[in-house]
C-alpha cells in the first residue's frame, strides 16, 4: 500500500508505543491524561543524562521509568479519589504545568529549544522488538484473570468491587503501568529523533495520543497498534491535500466514537461476529429458546 | 454462627436518614424476605451490608468479622454474593464470560510452585471451567452461552445475574428485586434454587416488594418504613402486624 515507507513504520510503531501507556490506563476506564508528563520525563532523563556524559541507554531509559513510576505512585496517591473526569482535568492541568517547567528550566532542559546530543541508536528493529514485546504482554493479560478484572472495572466499577476486585488498587495499579510504558516511550523517541523537544509534549501531543486510542479502540490489545497505524498514515494518505488531513482525522475520530465506539478493533471483532451469526442463518434474536420474553 | 449480624446499622445522607439503627441477624441457611414501601432504605441497607457504601453508624458482621469498614471486594472474598436492582451486567461479553466473572472473588488456592506445573493449572482451570458449566446449567441456558448479553430478552439477563451470583457458591446471598418484571414460570425456578441453596447452608436475603412472591418465599419477614425497622418476624404474622399493613396499605 502507498505510504509505507520504512520511515512511516518506525513512526507508526514509536507511536504504537506510546499509545499502550493510553490503552493501559483507558481499559481500565481511567480518565488519566497524564501520559504526555510520563513521555516527557523518559524523553528528557534520556537527553539530559546524555548531556552528562551518561551514554548507556539501559541507564537513560531505567531512571527516566523509575522516576515517571514514582511520581505516578506519588500523584494517584492524590488523586485516587477522583473518578471520570475530573481525573481527566487534573491530569490536563498536569501536562500544561509540565510543559511550562520544561520551558523554564533551560539549564537543564534546554528550554524551548530542546536538548539535542542523544545517541541515534533506535532503528527499525528495535521498534519491531519494542511493539511485538508490548502485544505478547497484553495478549496474554487479556485473557488472563488480571484482563477479566480490567475489562470490569472499565465497564462497572461498582460491580467490580462486588465482584471481589479491589478497585483502588488496580486502578493505581493501570496508572503507574501507563507511567513506565509512557517513559520508555519516551526514552524511545529520544532515541529514535536524537533530540528532544517541548513541542513533543504538549496539549496537541495529548490530543494526538489520545485520539489513536480511541480510533483503535481500548477493549482489544490490537487497538494501540491500528489507532497508530491509522492516524500516523492519514497526512501521509493526503500528502496532496495536506490542508485536508485534519479535517479528515476528525471526521474520523467522530465516526469511530459514534459508530464504533469499542474502536476500530472492537467494532470488527463484533461486527464479524454478527456477520458469522447471519451466516449460519440463525435469527439475530431468535433462537434465543423457549423462555424467550418480552420486556 | 451468625451469618449475618447487622447491629444499629445507620446511614445518613446528611439530613436524609436513609437506613437509621436497623438491627438484624441472619443465620446459615435461612431465608428472609426485606420488605418495605418505595424509599424505604432497603437498597441502601443492602449497599451497606456489601460495602458499596460505608455506614455512617453501627455495625454489621459477616461470619463473625467485623465488615463495616471493609471496602466491596473484601466484603466479597468473605462469601457475599449479590445480584442488582437494576441488572448490571456486561452487555458486549457472552452469558458465559458474565457467569465466568462471578469466581473472581474465589481465591484460587493454589501453591505458588504450581504456577510452573501445567498440570496443577489445568485442574484448577477445568475445576472452575466445571463450576460455571454448573451455573449455567443451573439456570438453563446452555442454549444461550455463547451469546452476548445485549442480544438476550430481560428475563434471561435476570437468570444470567443470577448465575454470576452462584456461580461462587456464596455463604450469603442477597437479591435485589430478583423477581421485577419476570414471569411466573421464572418465579418458581427462582423460588426452587432459593429453597436449593438455603439447604445448602447458604443465607438468603431477599429485597422485593412483590409482597406475594416474598411471603410464598420466605418464612421470616423484615420489615423498613422510613429507614428504619418496623417488623422481623414470620412472614404469616406480618400481614397481621398494624404497622405492616399501615406502611403498605396506608391508613
Amino acid at each position: 500500500m502507498a505510504g509505507f515507507t520504512p520511515t512511516a513504520i518506525e513512526l507508526i510503531l514509536l507511536n504504537a508505543v506510546g499509545v499502550f501507556s493510553v490503552y493501559i490506563v483507558l481499559s481500565g476506564g481511567l480518565f488519566a491524561f497524564a501520559f504526555v508528563v510520563f513521555m516527557g520525563i523518559g524523553a528528557y532523563a534520556a537527553a539530559i543524562l546524555a548531556s552528562h556524559g551518561h551514554s548507556s541507554m539501559l541507564v537513560q531509559a531505567l531512571t527516566g521509568i523509575g522516576i515517571a513510576a514514582v511520581s505516578a505512585m506519588l500523584l494517584f496517591l492524590m488523586v485516587a479519589r477522583l473518578r471520570g473526569i475530573y481525573l481527566g482535568i487534573v491530569t490536563v492541568g498536569l501536562t500544561a504545568i509540565f510543559g511550562a517547567l520544561i520551558n523554564n528550566f533551560p539549564h537543564l532542559t534546554g528550554g524551548p529549544l530542546g536538548l539535542p546530543g542523544v545517541s541515534l541508536n533506535v532503528h527499525l528493529p528495535a521498534l519491531i522488538a519494542a511493539v511485538g514485546f508490548l502485544c505478547v504482554v497484553f495478549a496474554a493479560i487479556q485473557h488472563s484473570k488480571l484482563g477479566r478484572r480490567v475489562k470490569l472495572l472499565r465497564t462497572d466499577p461498582l460491580v467490580a468491587g462486588t465482584l471481589g476486585v479491589n478497585v483502588r488498587l488496580l486502578s493505581g495499579g493501570l496508572f503507574v503501568a501507563s507511567s513506565v510504558v509512557a517513559a520508555f516511550a519516551g526514552c524511545l523517541q529520544a532515541h529514535y529523533l536524537g533530540f528532544v523537544s517541548p513541542d513533543s509534549f504538549n496539549f496537541t501531543t495529548l490530543i494526538l495520543f489520545l485520539e489513536m486510542a480511541v480510533i483503535g479502540g481500548v477493549s482489544h490489545w490490537a487497538g494501540p497498534i491500528v489507532g497508530a497505524l491509522v492516524v500516523t498514515m492519514i497526512p501521509q494518505w493526503l500528502q496532496s491535500f495536506q490542508i485536508l488531513s485534519p479535517v479528515v482525522s476528525g471526521a474520523i475520530l467522530l465516526l469511530t466514537i459514534l459508530f464504533l465506539p469499542e474502536g476500530i478493533v472492537g467494532g470488527v471483532l463484533v461486527l464479524g461476529r454478527s456477520a458469522v451469526i447471519a451466516l449460519r442463518g440463525e435469527p439475530r434474536n431468535g433462537g434465543v429458546g423457549t423462555r424467550t420474553e418480552t420486556r | 454462627m451468625t451469618l449475618l449480624s447487622v447491629r444499629e446499622a445507620s446511614k445518613h445522607f446528611g439530613a436524609l436518614r436513609a437506613v437509621n439503627e436497623v438491627s438484624f441477624d441472619l443465620e446459615p441457611g435461612e431465608i428472609c424476605g426485606l420488605v418495605g414501601p418505595n424509599g424505604s432504605g432497603k437498597t441502601t441497607l443492602v449497599n451497606v451490608i456489601t460495602g458499596v457504601l460505608s455506614p455512617t453508624g453501627g455495625s454489621v458482621g459477616i461470619a463473625g468479622v467485623e465488615s463495616s469498614q471493609l471496602r466491596s471486594h473484601a466484603i466479597a472474598r468473605l462469601g457475599v454474593s449479590r445480584t442488582f436492582q437494576l441488572i448490571r451486567l456486561l452487555r458486549f461479553s457472552s452469558v458465559r464470560e458474565n457467569v465466568r466473572m462471578g469466581l473472581l472473588p474465589v481465591p484460587s488456592k493454589l501453591p505458588l510452585r504450581s504456577w510452573v506445573q501445567p498440570a496443577a493449572l489445568g485442574a484448577d482451570r477445568r475445576r472452575r471451567s466445571a463450576l460455571v458449566d454448573e451455573a449455567i446449567e443451573r439456570l438453563d441456558l446452555e442454549h444461550v452461552s455463547s451469546r452476548l448479553v445485549r442480544e438476550l430478552p430481560f428475563g434471561l439477563e435476570r437468570r444470567v445475574e443470577l448465575a454470576r451470583a452462584l456461580v461462587s457458591k456464596p455463604q450469603l446471598l442477597i437479591l435485589d428485586e430478583p423477581a421485577a418484571g419476570v414471569t411466573a414460570a421464572d418465579m418458581r425456578d427462582l423460588n426452587r434454587i432459593i429453597q436449593e441453596e438455603s439447604s445448602r447452608g447458604c443465607g438468603v436475603l431477599l429485597v422485593d416488594h412483590n409482597l406475594r412472591f416474598v411471603l410464598d418465599t420466605c418464612p421470616r419477614l423484615v420489615v423498613m418504613n422510613f429507614g428504619q425497622l418496623i417488623y422481623d418476624g414470620t412472614s404469616a404474622a406480618a400481614v397481621d402486624e398494624p404497622r405492616v399493613r399501615e406502611a403498605y396499605v396506608g391508613t
